[in-house]
Order: structure tokens, then sequence, then C-alpha cells
């Protein structure tokens, strides 16, 4: 990026990605502007002309907003962590283990769809799942009244379980990506330094792969504010994430509740925003 | 995942539809029906531009019976005459009244997107609130002379005039599932008190889907009804002080409930699929189900066990009409005209009516087509430890109320979980 063509390339370049950017403009930018007037109250189509904040201030009276905001940063944050920290450690194992296969096999998640991925976590963890059985079979339990109620929880357990389970492996492919360009000659230089394990992983390993590791958690973080599929499959009815809530007032068939539901991802687009925001402060620079 | 199954309600005292009239089929409308009616030239012109279209045919897709009957039974006989019927999936009727509502923002006034949906009573409303839909087609279908459309619960859905932009497609009736295995039948609750009594016995043993899911606001207002006074006292359009003095009972009532319930009520399965996963491994022993065919369906698809059996509180359950609606900007109206007529021929209704396919209670009059009909009828139901017997259905039924109490029955759970 830094090397940019003076003569004249910028404005090439410009030109060049303007599709993808009218694209993105157009179809997102788009829809978030619709979006927001919606959220306002200015819909031409249901009548509604004046813009007004109504739908934002039922939301700031309503505890079950409060609820699921909070459950929702909670889950994002726990599963964010939880991943980044499973990922680094399975990036790390897999580097040392160094074996093609072995690398497939933690790849093999990806592309495994989030809805089918909280059906398996479904049918293994809840209390009459797969696991539950094999427990029963084996005399741990008496029944699944007996099996712990791993899904379904007021914390968003079985949520969490599911983000880490389906995200771990891709901050892993991102952070061993980093490991692999680092030059494995600075671990002997360290170690000829005498720096232990644990300082050579402070001063060489982890400044090697903390921008990718951070693009990773940002990445999480951000799919974890807005999934839909995963707390309503494996979520507890209430309190549920802002993201279900916009999709329960967007599907109510009270079209007074548009306002609302356009309100809410207004609400979770500005919490997204202000994650890159921070992002793009603190983030590593180029 | 969500699914809400269409069903609408009117709001007047409803005729037991099919099954009242099914046994009293006089000859002389069977006479009348049985001879075919010359298709007007207005509807020979709707056939020749229907030919070679593809209806977009936007249904809940929560139900493995339905969409197989349509995939088996409605698309051949659609082929037949140059129509494909597209079955597209939603999990919530509303997804595809939403489609329609952004096309009419976005200015599409033509060739929309969706021809034909299986639309519920709620959304049925708010697609007439916002003008979605195209009016005055339904009754003058070939096949609208089988309907009763004299019948409150054809006339009116969910309390707001059809107006012919709905055209009938089934009916239902509410019925509880339990399962024999664990509960005898001399133990069961048939009435409200009763389930209250037999949960404090077996905690945790008892669910229902949380509103807004459709079964759920169902079920409530079922209670809503057994403690407020009967559904008569509900009748007619909303009256805030029915609901004044009604729902506080409702709620004191689910207060008691609450802790013996599944998982201590602190939460519910999301819908219907859910609760049946949770009856069929054994975590619950009731469930729900509208179909007129009980649980047949569904004990022999294997998605619930084969110890199932149905049954009715003594106060009787809500019946109601289904329908299927076209857009005003759909482009393929034609096609979906076709296609709704095609949903009423007899032999098509008799097909769903049974429960092989689906179990899904007829949208047509029996005595408007012939005795023949009525005997092919009750033979389809067959009458078993999976299908209630449809004079009883009938007997012990009533319609749903003004749309507004349901609003009131989602707007107050969400109050009372908290």
């Amino acid at each position: 990026m830094a090397e940019v063509d003076r003569s004249g390339g910028t404005g090439r370049r410009a030109l060049m990605v303007a599709p993808a950017l009218l694209v993105t403009a157009g179809l997102f930018g788009g829809g978030l502007i619709l979006t927001v007037l919606q959220s306002v109250g200015v819909d031409p189509v249901l009548g509604g002309q004046e813009v007004n904040f109504a739908a934002y201030r039922t939301l700031m009276a309503d505890p079950a907003v409060r609820a699921s905001l909070l459950l929702t940063l909670g889950v994002a944050t726990l599963s964010t962590g939880l991943s980044a920290a499973l990922g680094t450690a399975l990036a790390l194992l897999l580097r040392r283990a160094g074996r093609a296969r072995l690398r497939f096999l933690a790849g093999l998640t990806l592309p495994v769809p989030h809805v089918l991925a909280a059906t398996l976590v479904l049918l293994t963890l809840s209390q009459s799942g797969l696991l539950s059985r094999v427990t029963a079979a084996l005399g741990l339990t008496r029944g699944p009244q007996d099996f712990p109620a791993l899904l379904f929880d007021p914390l968003g357990v079985g949520v969490v379980l599911e983000l880490v389970w389906k995200e771990t492996p891709f901050v892993a492919l991102l952070v061993l990506a980093a490991l692999t360009r680092l030059d494995g000659r600075l671990h002997d230089v360290a170690r000829s330094l005498g720096a232990g394990r644990a300082a050579r992983f402070r001063q060489v390993t982890w400044p090697a792969i903390r921008p990718a590791l951070l693009t990773a958690c940002v990445l999480v973080f951000a799919f974890a504010l807005g999934t839909v599929e995963v707390p309503l499959l494996l979520g507890a009815t209430s309190p549920t994430t802002l993201s279900v809530l916009a999709y329960q007032a967007f599907t109510d068939t009270d079209l007074g509740r548009r306002p609302l539901a356009m309100a809410l991802s207004t609400v979770l687009a500005a919490l997204g925003a202000l994650l890159l925001w921070s992002y793009v402060r603190t983030g590593p620079s180029r | 995942m969500t699914r809400i199954r269409p069903t609408t309600s009117s709001s007047t005292i409803m005729a037991p539809l099919l099954t009242a009239l099914l046994f009293t089929a006089t000859p002389q409308a069977a006479a009348q029906a049985a001879a075919p009616a010359k298709p007007s030239a207005a509807w020979t012109a709707t056939e020749r531009a229907a030919r070679g279209q593809t209806v977009n045919f936007y249904m809940w897709g929560g139900s493995d019976n339905i969409n197989r009957y349509v995939d088996t039974v409605v698309a051949p006989a659609a082929r037949k005459l140059g129509v494909t019927v597209r079955r597209v999936p939603v999990t919530d009727t509303a997804q595809a009244v939403n489609k329609v509502l952004g096309e009419k923002r976005a200015g599409k006034v033509r060739g929309g997107s969706v021809d034909l949906i299986w639309i519920n009573g709620e959304n049925f409303r708010t697609a007439q609130q916002a003008g979605l839909l195209k009016t005055g087609w339904a009754e003058s279908l070939p096949n609208a002379r089988y309907v009763n459309w004299k019948s409150p619960a054809i006339r009116t859905d969910f309390g707001f005039p059809v107006n012919g932009s709905e055209s009938p497609w089934g009916s239902a009736q509410w019925q509880y599932v339990y399962d024999s295995a664990r509960v005898s039948p001399s133990e069961l609750p048939r009435s409200f008190a009763a389930l209250a009594a037999w949960a404090q016995r077996h905690p945790g043993r008892f669910t229902f889907p949380a509103p807004p899911n459709f079964y759920g606001n169902r079920f409530l207002r079922q209670a809503m009804f057994e403690l407020g006074g009967g559904p008569q006292a509900f009748a007619g359009p909303f009256r805030e002080a029915t609901w004044q003095r009604a729902s506080p009972k409702l709620w004191s009532y689910l207060d008691g409930l609450r802790p013996n319930l599944w998982r201590g009520g602190r939460t519910f399965p999301a819908d219907l699929p859910q609760l049946y996963t949770l009856f069929a491994n054994g975590e619950v022993d009731f469930a729900f189900v509208q179909n007129i065919g009980g649980v047949a369906a569904e004990v022999q698809r294997g998605l619930l066990p084969k110890t199932a059996r149905v049954y009715l509180f003594d106060a009787g359950t809500v019946s109601d009409t289904h329908f299927v609606a076209i857009p005003f900007n759909a482009a393929h109206a034609a096609g979906a005209q076709v296609l709704a007529n095609l949903l009423l021929r007899p032999d098509l209704q008799l097909a769903k009516l049974s429960g092989d396919t689906w179990g899904d209670g007829l949208g047509i009059d029996p005595g408007r087509v012939g005795p023949a009909f009525s005997a092919q009828v009750k033979a389809a139901l067959k009458v078993g430890p999976y299908t209630l017997d449809p004079a009883l259905l009938a007997r012990r039924s009533f319609s749903d109320v003004d749309a507004t109490y349901d609003r009131r029955v989602q707007d107050g759970f969400r109050a009372w979980l908290k």
C-alpha cells in the first residue's frame, strides 16, 4: 500500500475499485440509510412522513432491551475471548506439528454453516441429545433431567459454545498464517540471548501474531453481535440477543413495530461501527 | 426453524365447517354441483394467460407433510394445466408480506416476485392495511362454487372482511397431544385448572412455545377463554373492559403454572418443531396439533412416537379456516389464480385430508360437491388412535376472537416474562 504510484496511478486505482465501491455503497449504504430513516418513522408506504424518535424512546424505556443488550455484549465478548485464546493455542500447536493433513482437519469446520453447526450443537448437547443418551446408557444419568441444561439458558452458554466451536479454527487459521510468515531464526536469536519460553512468546511470537489476532477478534465479535440463527436455535426465549429482538419486531404482524425493528438494527449497526472505529484507531498500523 | 403455521380465524361464531356439513349433504345441493359449469370466457382467458407461467408460492416450510403434499400432489396437477409451482419456503409468513411491502416501497407495482402467499389471519390484516393484496378475485374462481361463502368463518378472517382477496385452502382445529406411554387417559387434564394440577404433580413435564410464536399465542388465548368465562365473552369486536377483566386471571394462572413448567418456565421452546423434539425425546408429555387428521401424518413420518394420541379439553377448542392470497403486484397473477382454483379442487382437497399426507381439514363444503364426495371424506378421515372423530371435533369447536386480543396476549406475555 505504501508504494502507490504517484504519477496519476491513484486516480486510475480509484477508478478500478469504483465498481466494487458502488455496489457496496449502493447496497449496503442504501440499506443502512433506509434502515435509519424507517427507524425514525419515515416510511411513506406506511404513511409515515414526519421524523420522530418514538422507537428509540420505546427501546430505552424497555427493560427487556437493556437485558438483551447486556446479553448480546456478554455473549460477543466471551465468545471472542475464548475463540481468540483457543485459536491462538491451536495455531501454535499446529505450527509445531507442522503437518498439512492436521491443518486441513483443523480448518474442516470453517465451511460448515452456522445454522448447521447450531443444529449439531442442539443434537449433541441438549438434555435429550446424543451426549445425554451416552451418559444415560453408561448409567451416569437417569434421564434428560439429570443432564446439565447447557442450552436455552438465560446466560447464553449454548450460544457461546457454538460460536467458540465455529470461530476457534477461523482464528487459528489467521494466526497460523501470521506465524508462517514469522522468521524462525528470530526464536533462535532470542534463545541465544537467554530468553525463556514465556519471554520468547512475549517478545517474538506475540508481536508477529498480534495484528492477525486483532483482525480475527474484530471479525468474530462483529459476527457474534449480529448473528440471528444461533441465538434463535440455542438461546433462551428471554432474554434474547438484540438481533433476535430486531428479527421478532421485523416479522411482527403489527406494521407499527417496523420502526422498532429498524431502531434495534440501527443500534446494532452503531455498535459495529464503534468496534470498527476503535479497531482502526488502536489497531496495527501498517 | 421458527414456524408459524398459517391459520386464521373469524370473529363471529363459526360454523364447524367441514364436519357439520359433512354428513348433511342434501341431494339437491349435490345435483346442482354435479353438473360441471361451463367456464366463463374470462376464466378461459385466465387459464390461457397462466399457461407457461411459474408461480412463486410463498408458504410456511416448517412441515415436511405439507411440503410433500404441495410437491407431489399440487405441483403435478398444476403441470397438467401448464403451470409450474415453485414452492418458496418461509419460516414465518411475515417474511413474504415483508417482501411485498419492500417492493411496494421500492415502487415496484408490477412484476413482483411473490405470486401466491399462504397467509394467516394476522398477516392478512397487515397486508390489507398496507394495501398489498389483489382484491375481488377469489369468488370468481370456478371451484369457488364448492365454497360456502356465507359461512362467517370464510367471510371474515380474524375479524377482517375477506372481500374476495383470499381463497380458502383448508381448515384446522386445536387439539392436545399426549404420550399414552407416559400419561394414562384417566389422568389426562381436560381443563386449564386440571392442567395446572397435573403439572404440579409432574413438574417439568409440560411446556408451550413462547409467543410471539403462533402456537404459543393460541395456547394462551385458549387459557384466557376458559379463565375469562368462555369464548362467548370475547365474541365481537375487541373490548378493553373484557381484556382488563380477563387478562389478570391469565397472568396469575401462568404465575402458578410457571415453576412446574419445563426448565422451571425460565425458557420455552421457540416453535412447534422444537416442542415436538422435546416430546419425542421424552422431555415433556404434551404437545399440540392443528390438523383435522390429528397426528396421523406426524406419527407416520416418525416425527412423533407411535404412542402419541390426540384429545380435547372439555370446553372445546378453536377451529378456523386458512387461506391463500395474491399480492397486488404479482408477476404471475393468472398462474396464481389457476393454482388457487386448483387448491379447491375436490380430489386435491380430499388428498390433503388424509393422514397419509397432511391431515388438514377441508376448505370446501362437501355438501356442495355431492354425496359421493361426502362419503369419500368420511372414509379419508379414519378415526383411530391418531385422529379424533370429526363429529366430536365439530361439537367441541368455537371460533377465535378479534385479532387485538392476540396482540395484547403477545405484549402481555413479554411483560409477564420479566
